[in-house]
């Protein structure tokens, strides 16, 4: 567990290998809860987020994946937005590298390009897996706007966004969220961990000269 | 009893070779059009018969595929856009390009969910993980799956209690939209802090029992490999490569 190691191969190590199948638990129960709580919202990106927060993209990129083909075993639609799942942790990680979630201002700004590659994606699958309408509720969203007569791209678009923007953020805040609450000796484990804690000791030196 | 039935099922054929048939079905039904798709789903069936499966298989597939490809097909034909109607009633029309993409896409999702609910069912997970790992996959990638799965209901039952508990300490969680939104953070937030906890723990206890130890691993599960798995497994092979050079001979000829 070696912070100083670069790569891939110091990602996955053996903590974060723990908390894979933690994290796509994590995405199970978020988008069970949503249904238990009637939140019209999907919810199944946390752990992928959290994990590719802390653990850095390639880790957040598998997880997503493999989350989705677990899904999958029950639910087959899910199988080809492995992808989406995919660019979502490998995206999140990326930014979580520049240390873009460490404050809220960063945080909106990632969160909002996360949303982008979340649509640009989810328009990809749909096409070319699903012609356009999956079946979900934001296709039912895409075929009403069709029948008021908004262009096929258009309403794609417009009902990608309706639904991403909402879901994703919230999915992003909650490991925002927790990671704050993560202690320095825990997040020193995870290859992106020294990241939270350096921004943490530099807004603490901001707040004592301020108070000076 | 029911350990009496598990190992007859295994004893029946070996998980690696259930994946094999589950897989050559799904990519013959997804390279071919929607009559192959139903026929491969009719062999599907016949398979899960053969297993003593039928009756739940046919449940869990009426209630997700099928019900699944019928809102697909409903959406993609009416709402596809194409230039040739074939029927219309007020907004709603059906035009020639949507039905054919309609049918292409469903067969295929037809096909290959039919496929995968067909391996959740008759596949035992850790059979297969300890056939794979025999194999020669690595230990650390069949433990992250084989914990997936292992972790998914503990964590649904820890759901519970959680909820349980903040509803006794008064969360509103069947009220509006916005309240019901307000009781989802301290739901989930103990969860996974929890569950983040718990995972150094048993990384310790990981590394107490050797696992990354660099060394051949003894395993507890012997799983029997007999000549009919082989020769099925050489016969499910032989099919796809059949039925891709199928695909390309036909796809030739109508250039």
């Amino acid at each position: 567990m070696n912070n100083e190691k670069k790569g891939i191969r110091a990602d996955f190590n053996m903590i974060t290998i723990l908390t894979i199948p933690i994290a796509i638990a994590i995405n199970y129960v978020g988008s069970t809860l949503a249904g238990t709580l009637h939140l019209p919202i999907y919810l199944d990106t946390i752990g992928t987020f959290l994990i590719a927060l802390i653990a850095g993209p390639w880790v957040g990129g598998l997880t997503g994946a493999l989350s989705n083909i677990m899904v999958s075993l029950t639910h087959p639609i899910a199988m080809p937005y492995a992808i989406v799942s995919c660019i979502f942790g490998i995206t999140a990680g990326f930014m979580s590298k520049k240390g873009m979630f460490t404050n809220i201002k960063r945080f909106i700004l990632s969160g909002a390009f996360v949303v982008m590659m979340g649509v640009l994606g989810t328009i990809f699958v749909v096409l070319t897996f699903f012609g356009g309408f999956d079946g979900s509720t934001n296709s039912m969203i895409v075929a009403a706007m069709r029948t008021m007569g908004v262009p096929f791209w258009l309403a794609l678009v417009i009902g990608n966004f309706i639904s991403e923007i909402p879901d994703k953020f919230i999915a992003l805040l909650v490991p925002y969220l927790v990671i704050k609450g993560m202690s320095d000796r825990y997040l020193y484990k995870f290859s992106n961990g020294h990241i939270f804690i350096e921004a943490r000791k530099k807004a603490k030196e901001k707040k004592e000269k301020k108070a000076e | 009893m029911n350990m009496q039935k598990e190992t007859e099922r295994t004893q029946k054929l070996n998980p690696l070779t259930i994946l094999y048939i589950v897989v050559a079905l799904a990519v013959i039904s997804v390279i071919y059009d929607y009559k192959v798709s139903v026929v491969c789903v009719i062999v599907m069936m016949l398979v899960a018969a053969g297993f003593g499966e039928f009756t739940s298989y046919l449940k869990l597939w009426s209630r997700s595929i099928l019900w699944m490809c019928a809102l697909c097909f409903v959406l993609q034909i009416f709402f596809i856009p194409g230039e040739d109607v074939i029927w219309k009633y007020g907004v709603f029309q059906v035009t020639r390009e949507g039905l054919e993409q309609a049918s292409k896409l469903c067969s295929r999702l037809f096909g290959a969910g039919s496929a995968a609910i067909l391996g959740f069912r008759l596949i035992d997970l850790g059979n297969l993980m300890a056939v794979l790992e025999k194999s020669g996959i690595s230990p650390t990638v069949t433990y992250v799956l084989m914990s997936t799965a292992n972790i998914i209901p503990q964590m649904v039952k820890r759901m519970g209690a959680i909820l349980e508990a903040q509803k006794s300490r008064g969360i509103e969680m069947e009220s509006n939209m916005l309240v019901r939104a307000k009781a989802f953070l301290p739901s989930i937030g103990p969860l996974i802090l929890n569950a983040i906890v718990n995972a150094e723990e048993r990384a310790i206890t990981l590394e107490a029992r050797a696992f990354s130890a660099p060394c051949r691993k003894t395993s507890i599960k012997i799983i029997p490999d007999i000549k009919t798995d082989k020769i099925i497994r050489k016969l499910m092979i032989a099919a796809v490569i059949l039925a891709i050079g199928g695909k390309i001979i036909l796809w030739t000829a109508f250039k």
